[in-house]
């Protein structure tokens, strides 16, 4: 699943480290988040999002889940 | 964090208790008690894996004692070990591992040989294998789920 969560980290000179100490994750896993391979649970994701200050889908990609009519 | 630092204590106090116990189980095999309750001191290899092991039982909860204390004294080292403990992607892949059932088992596999291993060394060694051999294989998968997750 794509991320917005390097470009916002970036605009705000924070590293893997310190995002992760601020949502209660580990570096490894922002890691894994960031190189898609791995998808954050919703509580996971909803941590990230309130931290940037922004809702879910402006930091996560969910067009892939998007059902064609 | 305060239940956690909480949780962390009872944990340090819980490995202080490991060591002193493992410490005095290898005084008793020092001085050779097991000989005098009746237990045959004879077979060798069997007594060394033991000591191996309580050496281990020393060790390993000596290291938690100094990740544990370092952690109580800066808050940031603390929140740290929290985190790395309840980190979902670590829960998953040692669920998709099958770590936690590993170590149960192969844990009553070790004892077991130990323990039968005072009547018949083939079971004590071809359990002591088995044991070996399983947490092998979960590491290996361990590894492998880390890189690729």
């Amino acid at each position: 699943m794509k991320t917005r969560i390097r470009e916002l980290r970036k605009e705000r000179k924070m590293s893997q480290e310190e995002l992760a100490l601020e949502v209660g994750t580990t570096r490894q896993t922002i890691t894994s988040i960031e190189t898609e391979k791995y998808i954050a649970s919703l509580g996971l994701a909803y941590k990230i999002s309130k931290y940037f200050g922004l809702a879910i889908e402006e930091v996560f990609d969910f067009s892939e889940f998007d059902t064609q009519n | 964090m305060d239940n956690y630092r909480l949780t962390i204590k009872k944990r340090l106090n819980l490995c202080r208790i490991i060591i002193l116990l493992a410490v005095i189980l290898i005084s008793t095999h020092q001085f050779g008690l097991p000989g005098r309750w009746g237990l045959s001191p004879g077979i060798d290899e069997i007594i060394n894996f033991q000591m191996g092991l309580l050496i281990g039982f020393i060790v390993f909860p000596g290291v938690l004692v100094f990740k544990y204390r370092l952690a109580l004294g800066d808050e940031k080292k603390l929140r740290k070990l929290h985190n790395s403990e309840n980190d979902e992607r670590k829960k998953y892949i040692r669920q998709k591992s099958g770590a936690s059932m590993v170590m149960i088992t192969s844990g009553l596999m070790i004892l077991s040989g130990i323990i039968s291993g005072y009547f018949n060394q083939t079971v004590f060694y071809t359990l002591i294998l088995a044991a070996a051999v399983q947490m092998g294989i979960t590491a290996v998968v361990k590894v492998y789920l880390l890189k690729k997750i």
